[in-house]
């Protein structure tokens, strides 16, 4: 056998059991983290499209629009190319298919009409993803009390949305169930906030980011007393605050891998 | 009767090695068409990177694809390198173009280049020799006559990647408003989504390739309406390319699967 044949066989073997794959593959961890976070996506630009249609920090409104639709495709793509599972890759599918529906809300002007259609399809779509995000967390086997408090920092971060969405629904006095819904979601962040702080503080590697959300959310429910013209953009500009801390706090929890 | 059985014996043993030496040379093959389509789709997804890095949109997640996609590239290089033939021409031709691509690697780190334009130019134009590379490495190996037919569908797949990853790189250097390409911006979206039919064509494709490609062109359909629109949306441009990139990546294997002995 020719000697060049008998290296390049040794190689072959050699290279395949690298089994080198150029993509770098996620961990069920990190898709259950990207699916969440898809959630949080979804709100921001609920939010950042009514703060758009009524030319209230438009153009801040657009840049973070532009940049969470992007980061949105990005998700749902990078999910969807680790999934094997048939009904998980079944619901990605449905997942895709509402987005092709919805995202050309984000991009056209919308009348008002226009606005309750988008808000309802947005209501159903944000089911549509919790509901993803429980069926990969049972699917991953992922312990619940792990989980607990990257679960509720997720929920804080949809609930800052939601509020600053609602907050202007409430002072252009778009509809009443918007204005309840508002009074329930203010009060649901005191309540996590409250029963959360003793064991966030206490957390050597988050306490100071903790501590600097409780800040801002004392300053923020400050200012969400009084529904006036004039603080809706304090509003818009502290939940972007509110939202880089609570990011800080999801990074501190990749980063250490304390998932 | 002992007679019969040693013929009978030889004649298995020598079908059970034809087929190994049958099967590595499939293998190898294969091997060798990964590496070297891989290092084709590369060629300008390196300078898409580059491109956002400078713009500095999504440039972490850039710089790491940069990374990881140089590191891939080396190690296709090292692959394609053991499948050279005894062609001195050639030898010397692979050993100047990875000179070339090695010496561009300080310049690809350098962010604030005055002169990206031409840097950017000077290095797709080195990059296309890989594409003139590829046919010569391909015509000398075993195995190449009877894939000839779907070694011309990779060929396309890798001409779809570039064409697309071409128009990224000119999308962001003519439509930013804060540079001034002189460059003209063109893209036959029709003549992509031609070769992307095509391939779907291909007899005995599995389902989930075909959603791969039908991926693809959902994904090339919104790049053009994205490139028609007046305003610069360069974060979605990313999350497009990149969507449409890693299907052609996932999608080359399967192409590979369809080599026979």
């Amino acid at each position: 056998m020719n000697p060049n044949k008998i290296v390049l066989f040794g190689l072959l073997l050699y290279f395949n059991s690298l089994n080198a794959q150029f993509h770098e593959s996620i961990s069920p961890k990190q898709l259950y983290v990207l699916a969440t976070e898809s959630n949080v996506y979804l709100h921001i630009l609920v939010k950042d499209k009514l703060y758009q249609i009524n030319h209230i920090k438009k153009e801040m409104a657009e840049k973070e629009m532009d940049y969470t639709i992007a980061l949105f495709y990005e998700n749902l793509n990078a999910i969807e190319n680790e999934l094997t599972d048939k009904d998980l890759l079944s619901q990605m599918k449905a997942i895709k298919e509402f987005w092709k529906k919805f995202e050309p809300y984000l991009t056209n002007d919308l009348t008002s009409n226009d606005f309750k259609k988008f808000h309802f399809e947005a209501y159903t779509f944000s089911k549509l993803l919790t509901n993803f995000s429980e069926k990969l967390f049972l699917k991953f086997n992922l312990n619940e009390k792990d989980w607990k408090n990257f679960n509720d920092i997720q929920s804080l971060k949809i609930l800052v949305q939601k509020i600053t969405f609602e907050y202007l629904a409430k002072t252009l006095q778009l509809n009443q169930s918007l204005t309840n819904q508002f009074i329930k979601d203010v009060n649901n962040f005191e309540s996590l906030i409250k029963n959360k702080s003793n064991k966030f503080l206490n957390d050597i590697l988050i306490g100071n980011k903790f501590l600097a959300v409780i800040n801002e959310w004392n300053f923020f429910q400050r200012n969400l007393v009084h529904p006036k013209m004039k603080n809706v953009k304090t509003i818009f500009s502290l939940s972007l605050t509110m939202q880089n801390n609570l990011n800080a706090i999801t990074s501190e929890y990749l980063k250490w891998d304390l998932l | 009767m002992k007679k019969t059985y040693l013929i009978f014996s030889m004649i298995s043993i020598l079908s059970f090695t034809q087929s190994i030496f049958a099967q590595n040379n499939l293998e190898s093959f294969s091997r060798l068409s990964q590496a070297i389509f891989e290092n084709l789709m590369f060629s300008n997804r390196v300078v898409r990177d580059y491109v956002f890095i400078i713009s500095n949109n999504f440039k972490e997640k850039s710089i790491k694809d940069m990374d990881n996609t140089l590191g891939r590239f080396d190690y296709n290089m090292d692959i394609i390198s053991g499948y050279l033939p005894d062609d001195k021409k050639l030898k010397d031709r692979f050993t100047k173009f990875r000179f070339y691509v090695n010496q561009s690697r300080l310049e690809l780190m350098d962010f604030e280049n005055p002169n990206y334009e031409s840097f950017i130019r000077n290095l797709q134009q080195t990059f296309d020799e890989n594409k003139v590379m590829a046919d010569k490495i391909f015509e000398k190996q075993l195995g190449y006559k009877e894939n000839k037919k779907v070694v011309e569908k990779l060929k396309l797949l890798s001409e779809v990647v570039n064409a697309t990853e071409r128009m990224v790189i000119d999308y962001m250097l003519i439509k930013d408003p804060k540079r001034t390409s002189k460059a003209k911006l063109e893209f036959d979206v029709k003549k992509q989504l031609k070769k992307l039919n095509s391939l779907l064509k291909i007899k005995n494709l599995p389902p989930q390739s075909k959603a791969l490609l039908i991926d693809m062109k959902e994904n090339l359909k919104l790049m053009d309406e994205l490139v028609e629109k007046p305003d610069y949306r360069p974060k979605m441009m990313f999350a497009y390319v990149n969507n449409f990139s890693s299907k052609a990546f996932r999608f080359l294997p399967d192409l590979i699967s369809l080599y026979k002995n």
